[in-house]
C-alpha cells in the first residue's frame, strides 16, 4: 500500500515538472520576438541591412541606432506630445467619470437610472461610427489638429463611471450622511470623504486611460495633421508605411523599444489594477 | 425614510429638490460628452450618409445614393469580406488557446502569478510596435525567425504576410500573440470561481485530469467563453491598426489585408467622401448590432434551457 502510494506521488511530481516545463517553454517561446527586438535595436550592423539571418546577441553591439533615431526622427517631441495627451485624457476623464459615479452611487438625484443607461448605451456604438462627423466637428470649430481632439470626447469614459459607480456602491452612504450632517456640501463630501477611499478604483482608471492614450492610433492619426503634434504611435507607423524614407530595421526596432518603456514601466509597478480591472471586466459582464 | 441631510435641502426649483440639480451638476462633464461627442455626431453621421460632402461645410442632399453605390461597390464588400474571415480566424484563436493556457496555468505548481504575468507582456506592447516586429519574425524567405526555425524541421520557408492567400492568417497569429494575455486572465478568474467540490467528487470516483476538464471545467467556464466569444467578433469587426501598419491603405498583398474601418477611413479621410464613409460606417454597424443581438438571443436560449 505505502509502496503504490510513493509511485502515485512519484507520477504525480513528474506531471508538475512537466507541466511546469512545458509552460516555460511556451513563455520563452512568446519572448522571443521581443527579447529580438531589444538586441537588434542595439546592432549597428542592422543600419544598413536587415538583421539577418536571426541571431541571438548584437553582430556589432552599440548604441549608434539610438542616436540616429533620437537625431534622425523627432522621437523626443513624440514622446513628449502623447505624455500631454495621456496625461490631458486622465485629467478630463477620470474627472468627469469620478464625479458621474459617485452622483450616480451616492447622490442617486431623479433621473440617476436614466444617466447611467445613456452612459451605457454609448457601448453600443461604435467609434469608427462617429470618428467621421467627430472630425468634421472639430474642423468646423477650428478645434483640428489640437489636442482637443483627444481630451474633449474623453468627456464619456463609459468604464470608469460603470466601474466606479460599483465601487462606490461598496462604500456605505452614511459616510455621506454624517458629513452632510456637520454640514459639508456635496463636492466638500465627495472630495474629502470618498475620493480617499477610491484609490484603488482611481489607480485602475489612470493606469487603463495611460494605456490606451498612448497605444492609439487611427484617432490621432486622423485628427493630428502636423508632425510637431504627432504622438508616437504615429511616429513609429509612419516608419513603415510613408513611402521614400526607409529607417533602417535598427532604427525602427529602437523606436519600438523607446515606446515600449514607459508601458513597460507601469506595467511591473502597477500591474495588480491592470490584471483587476481585466478580471473585472469579464465577471461583471 | 429621508435622513436629516436630506430635508435640510428640501427647497424646490423647477420642480426638483436642490438634491437632484446637484446630481445633474455632477453629471454635467458626462453629458455634455453624452450628447456634444455621441449622440449628436451618431445623428450627424446618419444624416451625412445620405448627402455628398468632404465634411468642410458643403453639402449636397442625393437621398439612398451612397447606399446604392455601396452595395454595388466590389472592393467594400472584399472588405467586409476580409474583415470576416479574419474574424473567424481571430475568434477561434484567441478564445481556444487561452482557455488551454489557463486550464494549464491554474494547474501549475508553482509560479502560478508569475506565468500569468509573463503571458500578458505582449499585450502591453502597442499593435504598432508589434506590427512592425512581427513583418520581421514572419519575414518570407528562411532568413526570417519563423521560417528559419521551421526550416531545421526541412519546412520549405512560407510567405506569411506577403502571400495573399495566407496573410490574413498571419495577421490573426499576431493578434493572438498580443492578444492571449488579456483572455487568460478573464479565464482564470472564471476558473478560479469553478466549485471546488466537483472535482473532489471526481477525485473520489477516480476520474482522470482530462476527463475533468472536459466534463467539469468546460461545462462552468461557458458563459465566459461565450462571452470573449462575443467580445472577439465585435473587436474583430473593428480590426484597423494591424493591417493599417502592415498593408498600408492599399491593403498590400492583393488588397487582402483591407477591412472595413481601413474602407471607411480611405473614402472619408483620404478621398473626402465623408457620406460614403459614413454610409459605409452605417453598414458595418449594423452587422456588429446583428452579430450582438444574435449572440444575445443565443446566450438567452442556451441560459433558458
Amino acid at each position: 500500500m505505502a509502496e503504490k502510494e510513493k509511485s502515485y506521488s512519484r507520477s504525480q511530481m513528474i506531471g508538475k515538472i512537466v507541466l511546469f516545463a512545458v509552460l516555460c517553454l511556451f513563455a520563452i517561446i512568446l519572448f522571443i520576438p521581443l527579447y529580438w527586438m531589444v538586441q537588434s535595436s542595439f546592432d549597428a550592423a542592422c543600419i544598413v541591412d536587415a538583421p539577418f539571418p536571426p541571431r541571438w546577441f548584437p553582430k556589432e553591439p552599440s548604441l549608434e541606432p539610438y542616436r540616429l533615431m533620437f537625431t534622425q526622427l523627432p522621437m523626443l517631441s513624440y514622446i513628449k506630445n502623447t505624455f500631454i495627451v495621456a496625461i490631458g485624457v486622465i485629467l478630463v476623464s477620470g474627472t468627469s467619470s469620478m464625479l458621474a459615479a459617485y452622483a450616480l452611487s451616492k447622490i442617486k438625484f431623479k433621473g440617476h437610472s436614466v444617466v447611467l443607461m445613456m452612459t451605457m448605451s454609448v457601448l453600443m456604438i461604435p467609434f469608427e461610427l462617429i470618428m467621421i462627423p467627430l472630425y468634421s466637428f472639430f474642423s468646423q470649430v477650428g478645434l483640428s489638429n489640437s489636442y482637443w481632439c483627444m481630451w474633449l470626447p474623453g468627456l464619456v469614459y463609459t468604464f470608469g463611471t460603470f466601474f466606479g459607480k460599483q465601487y462606490l456602491d461598496g462604500i456605505p452612504d452614511a459616510l455621506r450622511e454624517a458629513a452632510m450632517i456637520d454640514g459639508a456640501g456635496e463636492i466638500r463630501t465627495f472630495v474629502q470623504i470618498y475620493v480617499p477611499l477610491m484609490g484603488s478604483i482611481i489607480a485602475t482608471i489612470v493606469v487603463l486611460l495611460f494605456l490606451g492614450a498612448w497605444n492609439d492610433l487611427m484617432w490621432p492619426m486622423i485628427a493630428l495633421s502636423s508632425r510637431a503634434k504627432w504622438t508616437i504611435q504615429i511616429g513609429l507607423s509612419t516608419f513603415t508605411t510613408e513611402k521614400g524614407a526607409t529607417p533602417a530595421p535598427a532604427l525602427r526596432m529602437a523606436g519600438a523599444c523607446v515606446s515600449l518603456i514607459p508601458v513597460l514601466i507601469l506595467y511591473l509597478f502597477l500591474q495588480r489594477f491592470i490584471v483587476e480591472s481585466i478580471a473585472l471586466s469579464g465577471i461583471k459582464q | 425614510m429621508q435622513s436629516t441631510a436630506q430635508v435640510k435641502t428640501q427647497k424646490k426649483f423647477l420642480g426638483m429638490k436642490s438634491r437632484d440639480w446637484i446630481g445633474y451638476l455632477f453629471c454635467l462633464p458626462l453629458l455634455i460628452g453624452l450628447i456634444f461627442f455621441y449622440y449628436y455626431p451618431m445623428i450627424q453621421a446618419f444624416l451625412m450618409s445620405f448627402q455628398l460632402t468632404d465634411g468642410m461645410g458643403t453639402y449636397t442632399w442625393i437621398g439612398i445614393q451612397n447606399y446604392t453605390r455601396l452595395f454595388k461597390d466590389a472592393t467594400y464588400w472584399s472588405a467586409v469580406w476580409n474583415t470576416i474571415y479574419m474574424a473567424i480566424f481571430a475568434v477561434i484563436l484567441n478564445v481556444a488557446v487561452p482557455f488551454i493556457f489557463a486550464s494549464l496555468i491554474n494547474n501549475v505548481a508553482w509560479g502560478k502569478n508569475f506565468f500569468k504575468s509573463l503571458f500578458f507582456v505582449p499585450n502591453v506592447v502597442s499593435v504598432v510596435a508589434t506590427s512592425m516586429l512581427f513583418k520581421f519574425v514572419f519575414y518570407p524567405t528562411n532568413q526570417g525567425i519563423v521560417n528559419g526555425f521551421l526550416a531545421n524541421f526541412g519546412i520549405e520557408p512560407l510567405r506569411w504576410f506577403s502571400d495573399p492567400a495566407m496573410t490574413r492568417f498571419t495577421v490573426c497569429l499576431m493578434g493572438l500573440w498580443s492578444g492571449l494575455g488579456y483572455n487568460i486572465i478573464i479565464f482564470l478568474a472564471a476558473l478560479q470561481n469553478v466549485s471546488r467540490e466537483l472535482y473532489e467528487a471526481a477525485d473520489v470516483d477516480g476520474v482522470g485530469p482530462f476527463k475533468k476538464w472536459w466534463y467539469i471545467t468546460v461545462p462552468s467556464v461557458k458563459p465566459i467563453i461565450v462571452f470573449l466569444f462575443m467580445m472577439q467578433c465585435i473587436g474583430s469587426m473593428k480590426r484597423f491598426t494591424d493591417v493599417f501598419v502592415l498593408g498600408g491603405t492599399s491593403g498590400n498583398p492583393g488588397g487582402k489585408l483591407i477591412t472595413a474601418v481601413l474602407f471607411i477611413y480611405k473614402n472619408a479621410f483620404l478621398g473626402s467622401q465623408m457620406g460614403y464613409g459614413c454610409a459605409a460606417a452605417f453598414v458595418l454597424f449594423a452587422i456588429i448590432l446583428a452579430l450582438t443581438i444574435f449572440n444575445n438571443v443565443v446566450v438567452n436560449r442556451r441560459n433558458d434551457e
